[in-house]
């Protein structure tokens, strides 16, 4: 991202153009995400104040991953027009023509998210874990008639969604700079112990603590939707739980029957499709999309394409992903069906 | 050659320079995490230079030797007959680090095409292979030692 400077310059000159008044001002970098770049800042005139995120892509040789801002603010949209718990997006530069690189503009929530409120002790944990699952739940449950066609279509075929799931393991191996025996591994467990299928339904596809806003009325508000997609609604609980191994205090992993057993009341799913040994399944089947492109970084560092520090330094979460997911495997192979809960709270996120 | 300071010391007082003399030095957030992730990836350096050529050598060694027994039992199918087939030709004597991690990359294979195989069964040769896997794994996970996710 250019100077600061310059930044500013650019949002008054497309903010001015959109027929916003006022000064921009106390241009902020947010830290914490690693796919995009995010900046508070704040437009003040006489009469108002009214803050912003600025949310773009970072400069192609910075690039983790590639996703699509104009896809991104089209789904937001669509999520702002139905009501969800999803701050407003106001504008986009899909090109990049206007703010340098493809961004967006939404409002800032004036808030911790749920990391940073579990880490401080903001709210008891449980509370924490029962906020993001009723969000989760909202989430899930919305209406998607009318919402980008490239995110999929509710209520297709589960099998093939999970076939589909599968095969980006498979795919992702393919394309490794070294054969990688634990994808092929997961890849064929991941086949042979497909869980019981759900109506497919909005799936965020990044669902964690650090994307889960708290505003100060208490009402939770998500963000960074650049994965979301139609999926199984498990994907997202699967993907907090092994995002909140990296990240202590794993709120939704250290309460997974809790969770479990809220999301059941919220939506009426069955105990046997939702449990414990099943969002752990997807703790696993959603590794691929989470670290589908730390892998091609790190292939491009290998093969001498990139020599990005960050790739590198990402061996390491990869690594202990790789051991938390073989002790999911062996948990849930090894546990009588009733004892899974236990088995797999044990097991998912936690060091050995 | 001198091979004493070692590579683990030479890593291991880079380290305590860069955390005692430079960070100290730096109030940019953004070169401080710089900062932290090379820290990060000079401890993994450390404990791959004390243990990477050993472990890679035992791990093929063993990975082979499951193959051929699998074979000699008549239950390895064709996949892994043709990836151990690929290390017999291609293997390399040197311990060189490059050999030994081309070797490496030639018995992963191996190891792979063992595991397809026998995904679905509990016999001796899938136990064996998941084993191997796990102890391949688990030397990752020793050589990232402590860690916490610094951000970009």
């Amino acid at each position: 991202m250019e100077e600061t400077g310059q930044l500013q310059d650019r949002l008054g000159r497309f903010l001015a153009a959109r027929g916003v008044r006022g000064d921009v001002q106390d241009i902020t970098p947010i830290v914490g995400g690693f796919s995009q770049i995010t900046h508070r800042f704040t437009v003040s005139d006489r009469n108002m104040q009214h803050r912003y995120v600025l949310r773009c892509d970072r400069p192609g040789g910075a690039q983790l991953t590639t996703t699509d801002r104009a896809l991104e603010f089209r789904v937001i949209k669509a999520l702002n027009s139905v009501g969800a718990p999803v701050p407003k997006v106001h504008w986009a530069d899909t090109n990049g023509a206007e703010l340098g690189t493809p961004a967006m503009i939404s409002d800032f929530v004036e808030g911790p998210n749920l990391l940073q409120a579990a880490r401080s002790g903001h709210l008891p944990m449980a509370e924490l874990a029962d906020l993001a699952t009723g969000a989760a739940a909202q989430i899930h449950r919305v209406d998607t008639a009318g919402f980008p066609a490239e995110i999929g279509t509710a209520g297709g075929d589960w099998g093939h969604y999970i076939d589909t799931q599968i095969q980006a393991w498979r795919d992702l191996a393919a394309r490794q700079a070294e054969p990688m025996p634990v994808l092929r591994y997961l890849a064929s467990w991941l086949d042979l112990h497909r869980p019981e299928p759900v109506p497919l339904c909005l799936v965020h596809g990044e669902y964690s603590t650090a994307n889960l806003m708290l505003d100060p009325t208490g009402a939770v508000s998500v963000i960074d939707w650049e994965f979301a997609h139609i999926g199984d609604p498990r994907m997202d609980f699967g993907w907090c739980i092994q995002r909140g191994g990296k990240e202590p205090p794993n709120v939704l992993g250290d309460h997974l029957d809790l969770v479990c057993r809220r999301y059941r009341e919220l939506t009426g799913m069955s105990e046997s499709a939702m449990n414990p040994a099943t969002v752990s399944y997807f703790a696993i089947l959603s590794g691929w999309r989470a670290f589908g492109a730390v892998l091609d970084g790190i292939s491009r560092f290998a093969n001498g394409e990139s020599n990005l520090l960050l790739s590198a330094y990402l061996v390491s979460p990869w690594s202990l992903a790789c051991g938390e997911w073989l002790r999911i495997t062996e948990a849930l192979e090894s546990a009588p069906r009733d004892e899974h809960s236990r088995a797999v709270a044990a097991s998912a996120g936690e060091r050995p | 050659m001198m091979s004493k300071p070692t590579t683990v010391q030479l890593v291991t007082a880079i380290r305590e320079n860069l955390s005692a003399a430079i960070l100290p030095a730096i109030s940019d957030p953004g070169q401080q995490k710089l900062l932290a992730m090379i820290d990060h990836l000079m401890q993994t350096i450390a404990v791959r230079a004390e243990h990477e050529i050993d472990w890679m050598v035992t791990h093929n060694r063993a990975v082979v030797a499951l193959a051929q027994d699998m074979v000699q039992a008549a239950e390895a199918p064709a996949p892994v007959i043709a990836a151990l087939a690929r290390y017999r030709e291609n293997h390399s004597a040197s311990l060189a680090a490059s050999a030994v991690t081309a070797d490496y990359a030639l018995a992963a294979e191996v190891l792979a095409t063992m595991l397809e195989a026998t995904i679905s069964d509990t016999g001796e040769f899938g136990l064996a292979a998941r084993e191997l896997l796990e102890r391949d794994v688990a030397h990752g996970v020793q050589i990232v030692g402590e860690f916490e996710l610094v951000p970009p």
